[in-house]
């Protein structure tokens, strides 16, 4: 009986947390009657499990293609489950109300654990294999069957999960050692393993590898669902796909899909791409509000960001508390933060490399979200049956009720409203070809004070056509455009109405080339050219208005690039990487270019002239290599080190004096007065999996330097100004730092814990004052945040209640502080320290959410879910920034909190 | 503003110590004055601490020297009345009492154009009380500039007049004592009903002209509202015109730009220097800048009448609510006993009567009270 009481202990705790524990002694049994007819096993199990009070908890493969028929009246619940699964020979197990199957293992009241303890893998019998992680474990075979130190035979087949069509192909292996099969044409595998405990991956080019952990007792079958995309009610996987962390060459990079999303803060209810990047190591705002990310340590213009191989040059709705892409139609996207391929490059810091889902080909869907700011909505349209679909999604503002509730004048005033647009129309003609067409489309429009609107809006096409040569040779060959603009309309009065505005075109081509002449080479090169167009800015005078009308010159910039990469896996312990890109840069014609002494600061004074170019001519060039390096070795299975040096080069440039990304930031491209931004990054990493605990672990350290980036003189006037090159000026800068990360992928309880350590600091130094910062000396830059912790925390209570909870600590950031007071000419003066001197206090922010799953319930329209989000809990007033005002030669001293307060939120999100 | 604002503790803030220097050399023929000063904390309301002991004078570019000394503390004045010289490089020279020795970079005037004219407007911003409220703004025109000058800063100085309703006709000199005062006299230094009180800018108020732009028009100068009551009687306004060198213009653009911050977009701002440093050690941070100008000067007068047409008037040519106070009636050989206690209050207005003293309240009777002087400026027409 000592053993039987364990055992029911066991039962309890997993399942108290699914059903209320009441006593049900004293209560008559009550009866149920079901009718079947031909009914899937699976949905009349999910149909009593509704409408009883038990919960059924079962392994849907062992049900697969199995059918109930029959009448079933008045019987109490364990003769109606024992008429419907005796016959099938599938066992089950009745503890409180929770009815549990276990497939051909029979359990008796009489097991005790004495017994089960002569058997290998005890541990995982009952409170791993059915309670606690009762998705993780798969028991093969039959256990009365096993003999230890044996082999048995798993045979079985690997299907699209969403489709139900074969995956051929698939790659079959056990982590840990050198068995692997791959399937045939119609899906089916078979490989033979020592009796016991496995984990086997099961991966297929785009499609989600599988992690599967298996006993295996003896012969027995495994039929394995890949999921081409990550979807909504899946496990969940928050980074980079579970072996990746140690085999594969990649480093610093990080995999963003729908599923994180739901377990990272919710700023105003949306779920968004970016927030869940800033949960990383790595990945740093200023604060909330603001625009912009800053990765190891590199300004907010050096991330290249792409969505389907367009340019987007502000992905930020409403001053940066939301990213512009719907996450409902963004599929995986991925940010690197080192060892960027060769085939990408134009920016210093990293490449998010977004791409549109590629709409299901075979069944419509719909998504439909609620949350407070915004409605959005999604389709996945099959055109021609598995040829042929077509991905749109839209999102817009349709209430600033919540923004009203922020206690914020500068943003309750704003009345900010917003929108995007994308399509994705992709098209696969025989084995070899795809073409995929997108477009997308976003908008802002909002006030900053009454009387002038400010609005904002990228635009972009893009085309991309892939195409398999040979079995070993392929090619993508992408082309589009892009347009980003601004302008702010200023018409309360009539004499000085004016709009201005900036513009900027670009339009792209790139052709990759992938070669696999063998298992252990990948060689990838191809060449990438870009047209920008630019209109630096232009104020027009609208109406009866007598402002003077002002237009800066065009720009016109020609980039382009070679690549060539070569992965090569020298052997199964390393795998080395190393590319060369060698971009160029053409400033054209028609412009004219200010020249100035050479060896003085630029000014008026120094100027010496100016020289005109006719259209199309070439101003200047630029060009360099860019070398990427990189190597992985494994150490043993589990764990390995990788090693990289990334060399960048950027031409394009966000001219802003503010420390975050604003709206009227505008960009300028390299010319005879603006020398490319360069940097070179070393990295070197250390990752285990620890795979008996279900944990990852990595470490990453880098130190980057970087030169010629810009910053500007106190009082520069980067708006509208003909000689925007006396204002600016470009020194070098190093970021160095740790990443350390803690992750547990999955289970009840998942989540990461990262601790970064960074510093980023400039160097502007010159042998005039004009030119010099700070003495000439290292400062640290303005969103330096040195101590970084972040503990995303997801516990799914059950299969509809899940729970999260976020903490985010950093210190603060730099910022310039005044330091004292004086007067000249009878005028009350601010002296300000030295730039970034002072540090604002630190950060400190916990969310909490819920989301609520919809049940199962048999022919429903759609699966809902609710999500409860409460942001800032705590409600703590973190500073973003610190401004001084000087009234009558008062000075005061104020700290701004954007969202001082705690802001709850309550989506809703329909997929049909 | 925004509840998320939080006031920080300036007393949190380390002050740095550095030297100031507030010197301007003009070609006005007078006593040239430089003055030497330190930082002071944050929130410090205290005069800037001088620093006195200090050897000063400048050269010019041929080597004549102009020597200062102290008038009062931290206070340089030249030994001789000097007008600067146009197309002269002068340099300013300080070794203080430390014997740290500093030096401006060799400076030289920009001649200024002469106005056109200066003229002030009347904007009504009519309130539920006052339907004559608003707004008097002063602005220049300079359209002749032959040296096409780029550069300009303005400076100006106000003076107006102001008068009490009922002003005291007796001085209370302590006891039952007093002495006659004359109303409203110029020449009477007792006299306190009618007073001037001056104001000057106190804001930087500079312009660059753009290219191709050679001349300035409608330049604001100043502003104020009417219910600061400087145009209640006489107003007077000296414009001074500067052309600035383009370092000067920057350092005195970045000076405007770092003193006026904004809010969720701030702007660079850093520690600002000029055209001085220390000799010996270029590394430290000097304040201030030394200027060489050419100074152009207008000065008008103005009185309500002359903003009639633009819907001004004067609702109270005094100070409201002067008339609802009850005079204080007390016996004649009680007036020391009362002023004893209520000096601050009230002043000793008329007598009734020989042996019946009347007192005011002071702000209607003494025009000092509202910080004037009651010694009519010179220029004063």
């Amino acid at each position: 009986m000592r053993g039987y009481d364990k055992l029911k202990l066991l039962y309890l705790v997993g399942t108290l947390v699914v059903v209320s524990a009441f006593d049900c002694l004293g209560q008559s049994t009550p009866t149920y009657s079901f009718k079947f007819s031909n009914t899937k096993a699976v949905d009349a199990l999910k149909s009593i499990d509704k409408e009883t009070d038990y919960s059924i908890f079962f392994r849907e493969e062992w049900l697969d293609s199995l059918t109930f028929s029959g009448n079933y009246e008045n019987l109490k619940l364990t003769q109606l489950i024992d008429s419907l699964l005796s016959p099938l020979g599938i066992n089950h197990i009745v503890v409180n109300n929770s009815i549990i199957l276990t497939g051909d293992i029979s359990v008796t009241n009489s097991l005790t654990f004495d017994t089960l303890s002569s058997i290998p893998q005890t541990k995982y019998l009952f409170e791993r294999e059915y309670i606690g992680d009762r998705k993780e474990t798969v028991p093969i075979g039959n256990r009365s069957l096993m003999t230890v130190g044996n082999t048995a035979q798993i045979a079985g087949y690997v299907k699209n999960a969403s489709t139900g069509e074969a995956v051929q192909g698939a790659l079959i292996f056990e982590e840990g050692s050198d068995s692997h099969t791959t399937t045939d044409a119609q899906g089916f595998f078979s490989i033979r393993l020592p009796t016991g405990d496995h984990t086997l991956l099961i991966q297929y080019s785009g499609m989600k590898v599988k992690r599967q952990n298996i006993i295996l007792f003896s012969n027995g079958t495994l039929n394995v669902g890949l999921e081409e995309e990550p979807r909504l009610l899946e496990e969940v996987v928050i980074t980079s796909d579970r072996n990746a962390n140690v085999s594969s060459t990649q480093m610093g990079s990080i995999t963003l899909n729908m599923e994180s999303l739901k377990n990272v803060p919710k700023v105003l209810g949306e779920n968004d791409i970016i927030q869940a990047a800033l949960a990383l190591p790595g990945v740093q705002q200023v604060g909330e509000g603001s625009a912009g990310i800053n990765v190891r340590g590199g300004k907010t213009d050096q991330n290249l960001i792409l969505l389907n191989n367009a340019t987007i040059y502000n992905p930020f709705h409403f001053f940066g508390f939301f990213s512009s892409f719907n996450a409902d139609i963004t599929g995986s996207s991925e940010l690197i933060k080192s060892g960027i391929p060769a085939s990408y490059g134009g920016r210093l810091s990293s490449l998010l490399n977004m791409k549109m889902k590629v709409a299901n080909k075979e069944k419509f869907s719909a998504k439909l979200g609620l949350s407070p700011v915004t409605t959005k909505a999604s389709m996945e349209i099959p055109l021609i049956k598995d040829k042929t679909s077509l991905m749109v999604g839209a999102r817009t503002t349709y209430s600033d009720w919540i923004i009203k509730r922020v206690p914020n004048e500068t943003l309750k005033r704003s009345s900010p409203s917003f929108s995007d647009f994308a399509v994705n129309l992709h098209h696969s003609y025989g084995a070899s070809n795809s073409i995929s067409i997108s477009g997308y489309y976003s908008h802002d429009q909002y006030k900053l004070s009454t009387d002038s609107t400010n609005r904002y809006t990228n635009q972009n096409a893009s085309l991309e056509w892939f195409h398999l040569i040979h079995e070993k040779f392929s090619s993508t060959v992408s082309a589009g455009m892009g347009t980003y603009q601004f302008s702010i309309n200023y018409e309360s009065n009539p004499e000085t109405a004016f709009n201005y505005g900036f513009k900027i075109d670009e339009q792209f081509g790139k052709a990759l080339f992938n070669y696999f002449p063998s298992e252990q080479h990948d060689i990838q090169f191809g060449i990438e050219a870009k047209l920008y167009n630019l209109n630096p800015g232009e104020l027009v005078a609208t109406g009866a208005s007598v402002i003077t009308p002002a237009k800066l010159q065009t720009e016109k910039g020609f980039e382009k690039a070679f690549f060539a990469s070569e992965e090569f896996k020298v052997s199964p312990a390393l795998t080395l990487y190393g590319g060369l890109r060698y971009s160029f840069f053409t400033a054209l014609g028609a412009r004219t270019i200010n020249f100035y002494q050479p060896g003085s600061p630029r000014n008026s004074s120094t100027q010496i002239g100016s020289v005109s170019f006719e259209d199309g001519d070439v101003i200047d060039t630029y060009h360099g290599p860019e070398i990427r390096l990189s190597g992985k070795y494994s150490l043993s299975n589990q764990s390995s080190i990788k090693a990289g040096v990334t060399q960048m080069r950027q031409y394009i440039h966000a001219l802003t004096s503010t420390v975050s990304v604003s709206p009227t930031d505008t960009w300028k491209l390299s010319d005879p007065n603006f020398a490319p931004q360069t940097s070179v990054q070393y990295s070197l990493g250390y990752y285990r999996d620890l795979p008996k605990k279900n944990l990852e672990f990595s470490a990453e350290t880098y130190y980057k330097t970087l030169d010629n980036i810009l910053d500007y003189k106190i009082g520069a006037d980067l708006v509208l100004n003909e000689t925007l090159e006396t204002g600016v000026i470009q020194g070098v800068g190093r970021a160095y730092g740790l990443e350390l990360l803690l992750r547990k992928p999955n289970g009840k309880l998942n989540g990461w814990i990262g601790y970064t350590y960074s510093r980023s600091q400039q160097k502007f130094d010159s042998q005039f004052s004009e030119n010099r910062i700070n003495q000439g000396n290292y400062f640290s830059s303005n969103f330096e945040k040195p101590h970084d912790i972040s503990i995303v925390a997801n516990y799914k209570k059950t299969r509809r209640f899940s729970f999260s909870m976020n903490v985010i600590y950093t210190s603060g950031r730099k910022v310039t502080y005044p330091s004292a007071r004086y007067s000249l000419n009878g005028v009350p003066i601010t002296h300000f320290s030295d730039r970034n001197s002072y540090r604002i206090p630190n950060y400190f922010r916990v969310d909490v959410s819920m989301n609520i799953e919809g049940s199962h319930k048999l022919k429903k329209i759609g699966h809902g879910y609710w999500s409860i989000s409460i942001y800032n809990v705590l409600a703590r007033k973190n500073v973003y920034s610190v401004f001084f005002t000087n009234s009558n030669g008062t000075i005061k001293g104020y700290q701004l909190s954007v969202l001082g307060t705690a802001i709850p939120s309550i989506t809703y999100n329909l997929t049909i | 503003m925004s509840m998320c604002l939080t006031e920080i503790d300036l007393e949190q803030i380390d002050t740095e110590d550095l030297l100031v220097v507030d010197a301007r050399l003009t070609s006005e023929p007078e006593k040239q004055m430089v003055i030497l000063s330190r930082t002071k904390p944050l929130n410090s309301m205290d005069a800037a601490e001088p620093v006195t002991g200090a050897t000063v004078w400048i050269e010019s570019e041929n080597a004549n020297r102009l020597n200062f000394q102290e008038s009062s503390p931290g206070h340089y004045e030249s030994s001789n009345p000097f007008a600067a010289q146009p197309n002269t490089n002068y340099s300013l020279h300080i070794i203080t009492s430390e014997g740290d020795e500093y030096q401006s970079d060799p400076t030289a005037m920009v001649p200024t154009p002469q106005f056109d004219s200066l003229y002030a407007e009347f904007e009504p911003a009519p309130t539920p009380t006052n339907p004559f409220a608003g707004f008097f703004n002063f602005y220049i025109d300079s359209r002749s500039n032959p040296d096409q000058v780029k550069y300009f800063r303005w400076e100006w100085n106000s003076t107006y007049q102001l008068e009490v309703p009922m002003p005291s006709r007796w001085l209370w000199t302590g006891g039952n004592n007093f002495v006659i005062r004359e109303l409203g006299s110029p020449n009477d230094s007792l006299q306190v009903q009618i007073c001037w009180s001056s104001d000057s800018a106190k804001d930087i108020n500079i312009k660059a002209l753009l290219d191709g732009e050679n001349e300035v028009i409608r330049q604001p100068i100043h502003r104020f509202h009417s219910d600061s009551g400087f145009l209640k009687l006489r107003y007077s306004i000296l414009v001074k015109q500067f052309a600035l060198t383009e370092e000067s213009y920057r350092f005195w653009n970045m000076i405007n730009e770092s003193n006026n911050q904004g809010f969720l977009f701030d702007i660079q701002v850093g520690t600002i220097t000029g055209n001085l440093h220390n000799v010996a050690n270029a590394t430290e941070t000097v304040l201030g800048y030394f200027d060489v100008v050419q100074e152009r000067t207008v000065r008008q007068f103005y009185a309500p009448r002359d903003f009639q047409k633009d819907g001004y008037r004067v609702l109270d040519p005094f100070f409201v609510n002067c008339f609802n106070e009850e005079p204080i009636l007390l016996p004649a050989d009680q007036i020391g006993e009362f002023m004893e206690r209520n000096q601050f209050a009230y002043s000793l207005c008329y007598f009734l009567s020989p042996a019946t003293a009347v007192f005011c309240k002071i702000r209607c009777a003494d025009c000092t009270y509202h910080d004037g002087s009651n010694k009519r400026p010179d220029f004063w027409e």
